[in-house]
């Protein structure tokens, strides 16, 4: 009974955040009160928080790496070509644009090795490189794929890309001897460094390990759109910090939970604020500047429940002394 | 040491892959030599600014524009890929340099316009645009008072968009949803004619979504399910743009979520596909056909370019837009006009709006042309 109980207070913030932002949504807007608009706010959380799983990784290691959505449009174009071609179906969509992700990941994470150079620089000369290979390749086209591809974007497929998403990010950063150097590398790069961790090839592997979610989101576009055409001058940056807020809003309402889990709240969050911009009939041009308020709002809860939370252990520490 | 020059190389690399990138345009240099039927000794050189040739508008322009060329004897060259109005300066600067006595670009914002303008202007050098009127009107105001300023194309984007609401109106389809552009592009007058169509025709636009300039897929496919489950009774999609995959993530949501009967939708621009659609009844309506637009600013530009200019003050070309709403008209659509391998224009009258070619030209030729353009004007005129 006890572990139920530690489990329910674990996530309770999480759940409680997410569950008091659609109740508000449903008192405010009637035409969102019922339980299909919940399933769909659900399933569009799916695809952003498998992005979001690979930018923590970059977070946590303190990375700045904005080639992210250069890396989803990479993988897109080269992993679906190619397993078109070869006639693979959406196993192979999906296995392909993952190695291509990885590969545009290590080849970040490998520059970063090998030049030394700050991850935003190596990750904005980068976007820019990918988008302009992206031009090149396969006559600049992009990628479009058959019907019989589009299986993600509903009951199952999307259900079982976020279970695989997640079990690959839980396997990575709980049971893994690289999720836990990630975590001490972003936690005090020196102290990390003293305890033997090597930090450069720590902070790569993050880099890579984010260019294999991005693979993973590019598949679940993919299989969801059946198209992925170029964008130039640095237009995937949108898709980056989208993932990046996520993230943010994640990281904030996580609470002692599990920080995946929190991240896929977050997104269903960010995927309510769209809904509830369109219902209320906002203006389409401001809509960012209103997510961006949210991510703000929720990073200064979450700051402010830290300190408070750090009064209270210091007053109780001084009342115990002084007992 | 090995590993430090390995790191100076690959720093080598990554600079120079982030040069080609961002720093300058796809200047295209394969721009087909003048071959006219009346060599010049020394040809006139013309810079063309333009987002790309990868889409079926691009590469229509991207050949007629070169076509023509050959035909009046002229040297085109191209700068691709430029999205803001930095990187558009940045070209018209490389191609003075590299000679071009004439500028023809689409501004990718009105800023654009104004910037690459007063470059042409203090260099002496011929401007004209192509597909886009100027919104703001002190910019607007500025590039009409310059001297090298030739004139401009759009198209009534506005009018096709009402012209399409009143299609779907017809089918008894009146409770809309947009796919809207941001309001701060040029484009965005199709939302306008989208909303005016919809007042004029009794209709409602119930909600819209904005187009994300990331081209990420996810956020229509958001967009369109939102439509669907908060908004039952909509019957239909107002689409202002269906390039960089926005039609076909829109009709692949559209087709694994609701059927032909409960939705329709009319789009800016062919997609590969919509004659498909067309047949099953998804799409009721498509504007496009807009690509000779770049053709007459051209040749207007190059009359100005080479002495015989049709005007001595700015000129306004109206480019008309083709409806097309059926697959039978699709594919007529298809085959001569949005085609990049036949030209909707003989080279006879290439040749009869160039000064050189014919010295009596005149903007009414120009104007006269562009009026009659219409689908089956295409067809009766077809010589290839």
């Amino acid at each position: 009974m006890q572990t139920v109980i530690k489990g329910v207070r674990k996530y309770i913030l999480m759940v409680a955040v997410t569950a008091i932002l659609v109740a508000l949504l449903m008192l405010f807007a009637p035409s969102t009160r019922s339980l299909s608009i919940l399933v769909t706010l659900l399933e569009q959380g799916m695809a952003p928080a498998l992005l979001g799983w690979g930018v923590l990784f970059n977070i946590k290691a303190g990375n700045w790496d904005f080639g992210v959505g250069a890396e989803v449009l990479i993988a897109a174009i080269v992993g679906g070509n190619a397993a078109d071609a070869l006639g693979l179906g959406i196993v192979g969509v999906v296995c392909c644009c993952m190695l291509a992700g990885l590969a545009a990941g290590a080849v970040s994470g490998l520059l970063y090795k090998l030049l030394r150079v700050p991850t935003i620089i190596i990750s904005i000369a980068l976007m820019l490189i990918y988008e302009s290979v992206c031009g090149v390749i396969f006559g600049g086209r992009g990628v479009t794929l058959g019907v019989e591809y589009l299986v993600l974007a509903s009951f199952p497929g999307n259900a079982v890309m976020l279970l695989l998403g997640f079990g690959l990010a839980w396997l990575l950063s709980s049971k893994l001897k690289i999720g836990y150097s990630i975590k001490a590398v972003g936690s005090n790069l020196k102290v990390a460094e003293d305890n033997g961790i090597d930090v450069v090839n720590t902070k790569a592997a993050a880099l890579a390990i984010a260019g294999l979610f991005a693979g993973l989101y590019a598949a679940v576009s993919l299989g969801s759109s059946g198209v992925a055409r170029t964008v130039s001058a640095m237009g995937t940056m949108g898709t980056c910090f989208n993932a990046m807020m996520c993230v943010f809003i994640g990281l904030s309402i996580t609470g002692r939970g599990n920080v995946l889990v929190g991240i896929y709240f977050g997104a269903v969050i960010m995927q309510m604020i769209q809904m509830a911009l369109m219902v209320f009939s906002f203006p389409t041009q401001y809509s960012q500047v209103v997510v961006a308020l949210f991510v703000v709002a929720f990073m200064l809860a979450s700051a402010n429940t830290e300190g408070l939370r750090r009064l209270k252990r210091r007053r109780a520490a001084a009342n115990g002394a002084k007992q | 040491m090995k590993k430090k020059i390995l790191a100076i190389l690959l720093a080598a690399m990554l600079a120079l892959g982030a040069l080609s990138a961002c720093g300058s345009p796809a200047t295209d240099p394969s721009a087909p030599p003048s071959e006219g039927s009346e060599p010049e000794a020394e040809a006139h050189k013309i810079g063309v600014i333009f987002y790309g040739r990868d889409d079926a508008l691009g590469s229509c322009v991207y050949e007629e524009v070169n076509h023509a060329a050959e035909v009046i004897g002229v040297e085109v060259e191209w700068a691709l890929g430029d999205y803001d109005t930095a990187a558009q300066l940045t070209s018209a600067e490389n191609l003075v340099s590299a000679g071009c006595e004439g500028i023809m670009f689409m501004p990718i914002e009105d800023a654009s316009a104004q910037r690459v303008g007063q470059y042409c202007e203090e260099n002496g050098v011929w401007f004209a645009i192509c597909f886009r009127d100027i919104l703001d009107q002190d910019i607007k105001a500025y590039v009409e008072g310059c001297e090298y300023y030739v004139g401009s194309c759009w198209e009534d984007d506005a009018g096709a968009a009402e012209e399409m609401v009143a299609v779907l109106a017809e089918n008894g389809r009146t409770t809309y949803g947009l796919e809207k552009l941001n309001p701060s592009i040029a484009l965005a007058v199709r939302n306008d004619g989208y909303a005016a169509g919809a007042e004029a025709n009794g209709g409602e636009i119930v909600a819209e979504y904005e187009v994300p300039n990331d081209g990420n897929s996810q956020t229509h496919i958001n967009g369109i399910t939102n439509f669907l489950n908060l908004y039952p009774d909509m019957d239909a999609i107002l689409m202002t743009t269906a390039s960089q995959g926005a039609a076909e993530a829109i009709m692949n949501t559209l087709k694994q979520n609701t059927t032909s009967e409960q939705i329709q939708v009319v789009t800016f621009d062919l997609y590969e596909g919509i004659a498909e659609d067309f047949e099953s009844g998804w799409v009721a309506a498509a504007a496009a056909g807009n690509s000779p637009d770049a053709l007459f600013v051209f040749l207007m530009l190059a009359n100005s370019v080479e002495g015989t200019p049709l005007s001595d003050s700015f000129i306004n070309l109206s480019q008309k837009e083709i409806i097309v709403t059926s697959a039978e008209e699709c594919a007529d659509f298809e085959k001569y006009i949005d085609n990049p391998d036949f030209q909707i224009y003989s080279d006879d009258i290439i040749r009869s709006l160039n000064g050189k070619f014919n010295s009596e030209v005149s903007l009414e030729d120009f104007t006269e042309l562009m009026e009659a353009f219409s689908l089956d004007w295409v067809k009766e005129n077809s010589v290839q």
